[in-house]
């Protein structure tokens, strides 16, 4: 029997080929796209789990109150975690150091070396190809590479024992080779360093007070239910130790509380400042995954479309079937078996799509994922193409199964199902312009972002950070770069805005946050940044160094409007407290945050940059004097630079891949909609044949025809794009919600992305339309 | 064999009815060879739709081989009907995606026989009719009168203790139509199948030995088509 469906099946699609291929290609792009997300969102939900302890893994967050939360916690803590907690099994401390390594006469800046101990291995699975993890980390200058970093310095030498020099001339022995930290990892690294080689025989404890050794630590713990009791143990010995933790790090200090975090949960739940490296975001997975569902359900609403508006032409069979003896539940399994072998068919054609699409996807979501054909993998391809054709073909199944051989024998065509279509046709119509409305707003925010005047200028920007002795003499590399012909202005501080500098607090009752920037007198005219009141810093007045510039909304916050050039503001930083004047609000972090208010102080100690701006027209030759000219300063260290525009393009990276990606998808969304609107049009124009002859015949103009075959369907998008607009408001809404600045979503959005849909639906129609239109009244009366 | 008693159908257009049979009482023995005639539209198609569980009676009874029809499921009726009745039509009806092999073998499928015993059976009915050359054929390459001999094998070969024939000759020559009227005739005679046809065509009509005349969802006479049957309704 099930012989004899699928044989009925297959030649039931080659006889319909034209209807066979709007089916199994919308099919197939609903399928690829969503099988492409499905494993994406396999991969983001596999992070760290590949650790055969993961379940019991923790990595230690600090809560410092209003300062927020981050994921870098103090090193000291390490030792309370090894001494007085029974729970804790093993404890790591990770932490990062610029890494500069001096290799075959070139500079290698390594940015995933990071500093361990040994303890590292009892906690994660990182296996050892090659040297001892109970020892490898355990001397001072011993090095672990990975697999292929070995690979990248040493070829194929055996790297055991070879040396690796950092740039202040430390040489590291490799101990140890590891495997290849999986790409699904919240963090990666390339290389280990023995902690000690950083701290020293005396260990971690001495770098309490610095604060700025701070690290990422893990806990192992006996079991999963133990970090509760960890938990509520740090809550303790905080609050115990509350006035001490207070006089030893500092009065904000108050009141900041350590928790544990899941090692499993990082990846897709955690956003704290410190991360190791940017994690995802469990919204991303929900979103992607009901685009994913609704792409795939358009496809399925096109073949339930096309299949229930046959009803005519299979009803026949239906008929003469049911006379035959068979059983509803028989045909059912019939016209089911016929969607599963398109959805099978549409999931050859799906995977063929996917290697095309996977190197774009790729590129849109900065991954590097592979097709592997595992026995897993394909399961779930095939699991999907089932679900797929059973979910596509039930409908259809039943509908043409109910049908009563009478009726369908005296070849009257049954008119039920008509109101489903246009409601099915309406939904495809609404997803897609929900997504063109997306689309569109997010397009339109991330213009925003990109163009929105910071209060500072952008372009020609450069920052060169001051290495090795070079903060010593910064005033003469100062001078000599003013003296390059490219160069327009230089200035020393802490970095362009967004970069150094850090946040502190005014206010004793109710402390408010602050940010700190250093920077000499030229800084506002190399950055470009107004003056609206009172003076700049002037170089030639030594007592400058006391004074502040501060910005509009600070000056409004602190009541500083009218008391510039007085003394007796708050101190923010040593002696400075006199508000010498104020700059135009201007922007230090993305616009996901608000200004705040932004102060900035001259002080020689602090500056760890050159600011320069640059003329436009030789920004090449100014970098290769630039460049030419570091060697005489910096001897031991590689020439570095940033230029302000790219640092910033930067910051909004995910929303331009989110951005693109719903490019990508309302496409595909409105490609599907229309060429189900397309076999849908056409199937009509077919079934309406007679009626366009008959009034052909008694003089209809082609336009009117046309009219006549397009107004029903162009009637739904109308309402499609009614019942859409409010949902993409409320959808887009909440995504902007996220920036602090943000664009209105005005109407003309949504009338665009109405029009857009109509138009393209409109030009799908006409084509059948006119086809239809024009044919010969003659031949088709004759037909009958 | 078939008892209709009071049989009515009707269908409702808003306010209206349209009758298109009144109470109408038949009786049809095992072996009977009967003929429902009438003009167009007098309900001919509507009571062996009826009678062969395709439509329902709006209301009246329904007895098949002593069983009450009219109380069955769905599902009940389908299962009394493919078990016992086949079907012949004036447009052959003949699904055109299958092989003349495979529409023969199609009620077999339905029914779960055995793969071997439908060989068997379709080899069968392909040698009865003399079929066996057009096995792989598919409908379309068949003349009319070879789509109905295909027709009428695949009706009889759940061997059905009834026929119920809806102007098996209308679309056919008088060649053709001859040979069809035969097939059912020996049908009729040597294995006691029970046939009910409708037909337009007098001639065909005395074939069967009881006709039937409808008129507007009545049965307006009913009588034999050989002296010896009594006239009445």
């Amino acid at each position: 029997m099930l012989k004899s469906y699928f044989k009925i099946a297959i030649r039931t699609i080659r006889r319909h080929k034209a209807y066979a291929f709007i089916n199994v290609t919308g099919l197939a792009v609903g399928m690829a796209c969503c099988l492409l997300i499905l494993l994406f969102v396999r991969e983001e939900l596999s992070y760290d789990r590949f650790h055969e302890k993961a379940d019991r893994i923790y990595r230690v967050t600090w809560d410092i109150g209003k300062f927020g939360k981050t994921a870098a916690v103090p090193a000291s803590m390490i030792s309370r975690f090894r001494e007085n907690f029974p729970e804790v099994e093993a404890a790591t401390h990770l932490t990062q150091q610029r890494t500069v390594i001096r290799h075959n006469e070139e500079w290698m800046e390594e940015e995933r070396f990071y500093y361990t101990d040994d303890a590292l291995f009892d906690v994660f699975t990182f296996p050892l190809i090659a040297g001892n993890p109970e020892t490898a980390l355990r001397e001072p200058n011993t090095i672990v590479l990975t697999a292929s970093t070995a690979q990248r310095y040493f070829g194929d030498q055996n790297p055991m024992g070879q040396t690796i020099r950092l740039h202040d001339g430390t040489d590291l022995r490799v101990t140890g080779v590891a495997k290849d930290v999986p790409s699904n990892a919240h963090f990666t690294f390339d290389a280990l360093i023995s902690l000690i080689t950083l701290t020293g025989a005396e260990g971690l404890s001495v770098h309490d007070q610095k604060l700025g050794f701070q690290g990422w630590q893990y806990l192992l713990l006996t079991t999963p239910e133990a970090a509760a009791t960890v938990d509520a143990k740090l809550d303790e010995i905080m609050s115990r130790d509350s006035d001490a933790v207070v006089a030893y790090f500092g009065w904000y200090f108050d009141k900041s509380t350590f928790d544990l975090q899941r090692l499993t949960d990082i990846h897709l739940y955690s956003n704290l400042s410190g991360e190791a490296e940017p994690n995802s975001d469990i919204q991303y997975l929900y979103i992607f995954s009901l685009i994913a569902l609704f792409i795939l359900l358009l496809a399925c609403i096109n073949y339930m479309n096309l299949t229930t508006a046959r009803s005519v032409n299979r009803g026949k069979e239906v008929g003469v079937r049911k006379v035959i003896g068979a059983q509803r539940g028989q045909l059912a399994r019939q016209f089911l078996s016929e969607s599963l072998v398109l959805s099978l068919g549409a999931l050859v054609l799906a995977v063929v799509l996917l290697e095309v699409l996977l190197p774009v996807f790729n590129q849109l979501l900065g991954k590097t994922y592979t097709l592997s054909y595992a026995p897993e993998t394909l399961g779930l391809f095939v699991a999907v193409a089932l679900l797929t054709g059973l979910f596509a073909g039930s409908y259809p199944a039943f509908y043409l199964a109910r049908l009563t051989p009478v009726r369908m024998l005296r070849g009257q065509s049954s008119h039920g199902g008509g109101w489903l279509r246009k409601t099915l046709v309406t939904f495809q119509f609404a997803i897609s312009i929900v997504l063109i409305i997306a689309t569109l707003v997010m397009q339109h925010q991330l213009s925003y972002l990109q163009n929105k005047r910071l209060g500072y200028d952008t372009e020609q920007i450069l920052q060169i950070p001051l290495r090795g002795n070079l903060t010593d003499q910064a005033s003469v590399y100062k001078e000599e770069l003013s003296r390059l012909p490219g160069v327009v202005k230089v200035s020393l501080a802490s970095g362009v805005p967004g970069r150094g500098g850090f946040v502190t607090s005014y206010g004793d009752d109710d402390p408010q946050r602050v940010r700190l920037l250093f920077g000499d007198a030229d800084y506002l005219e190399t950055m470009g940044m107004t003056l609206v009141d009172g003076r700049n810093f002037d170089p030639e007045r030594s007592a400058d160094t006391t004074g502040f510039l501060i910005n509009e909304l600070g000056a409004r916050h602190m009541g500083l409007t009218d008391k510039l050039g007085q003394t007796g503001a708050e101190g923010f930083w040593k002696q400075a407290d006199i508000p010498l004047g104020i700059v135009s609000d201007f922007h230090t972090s993305s616009l996901h945050e608000p200004i705040i208010p932004t102060v900035i102080v001259m002080d020689d100690g602090q500056y760890r940059s050159a600011v320069l701006r640059l003329e436009a027209q030789r920004v090449a030759e100014t970098l290769a004097a630039l460049e030419a000219m570091w060697p005489r300063f910096v001897p031991d260290e590689p020439f570095e630079y940033l230029f302000l525009d790219a640092l910033l393009a930067d910051q909004y990276r995910a929303e331009q891949r989110l951005g693109r990606l719903f490019i990508a998808f309302s496409l595909l969304a409105i490609l599907i909609a229309c060429l189900g609107l397309f076999g849908l049009v056409a199937f009509t124009a077919e079934q309406r044949t007679k009626e366009i002859g008959i009034r052909k015949v008694f003089g209809a103009t082609v336009a009117s025809l046309v009219t006549l075959l397009s107004k029903d369907f162009l009637k739904l998008v109308v309402v499609a794009a009614v019942v859409a607009a409010p949902i993409a408001y409320l959808a887009v809404n909440r995504w902007l919600q996220d920036f602090a600045y943000r664009v209105e979503i005005s109407w003309w959005i949504f009338l665009m992305a109405g029009l857009t849909a109509l138009g393209i639906a409109l030009l799908t129609v006409a084509y059948q339309a006119i086809k239809a239109a024009l044919a010969d009244p003659v031949e088709s009366l004759r037909y009958e | 064999m078939i008892s209709l008693r009071n049989i009515t159908k009707s269908y409702s257009h808003g306010f209206s009815r349209t009758f298109v049979l009144r109470r109408v009482s038949l009786d049809v023995a095992e072996g009977d060879f009967i003929t429902i005639m009438g003009p167009s539209g007098s309900g001919k198609s509507t009571l062996l739709h009826i009678m062969g569980m395709l439509d329902e009676p709006s209301s009246g009874e329904y007895y098949f081989m002593g069983e009450p029809v009219h109380t069955f499921s769905d599902r009940k009726r389908t299962d009394l009907h493919r078990q016992h009745i086949g079907f012949v039509f004036q447009a052959y009806h003949l699904i055109d995606d299958l092989t003349v092999y495979e529409n023969l073998e199609t009620p077999l499928l339905y029914k779960k026989v055995k793969g071997s015993e439908r060989k068997s059976l379709v080899a069968e009915m392909l040698d009865r009719f003399n079929i066996v050359a057009k096995k792989d054929l598919f409908p379309s390459q068949l003349s009319g009168g070879q789509q109905q001999l295909v027709g009428v094998a695949r009706a009889l070969i759940i061997k059905p203790r009834l026929i119920l024939a809806d102007e098996p000759t209308g679309n056919l020559h008088s060649g053709q139509g001859d040979q069809i009227m035969e097939v059912l005739k020996r049908l009729n005679e040597e294995e006691g199948v029970t046939i009910v046809q409708v037909t337009h065509n007098d001639q065909y009509a005395a074939y069967g030995d009881r006709v039937i005349e409808l008129l507007d969802g009545r049965i307006e006479s009913d009588r034999a088509t050989t002296p010896e049957t009594v006239e009445g309704s």
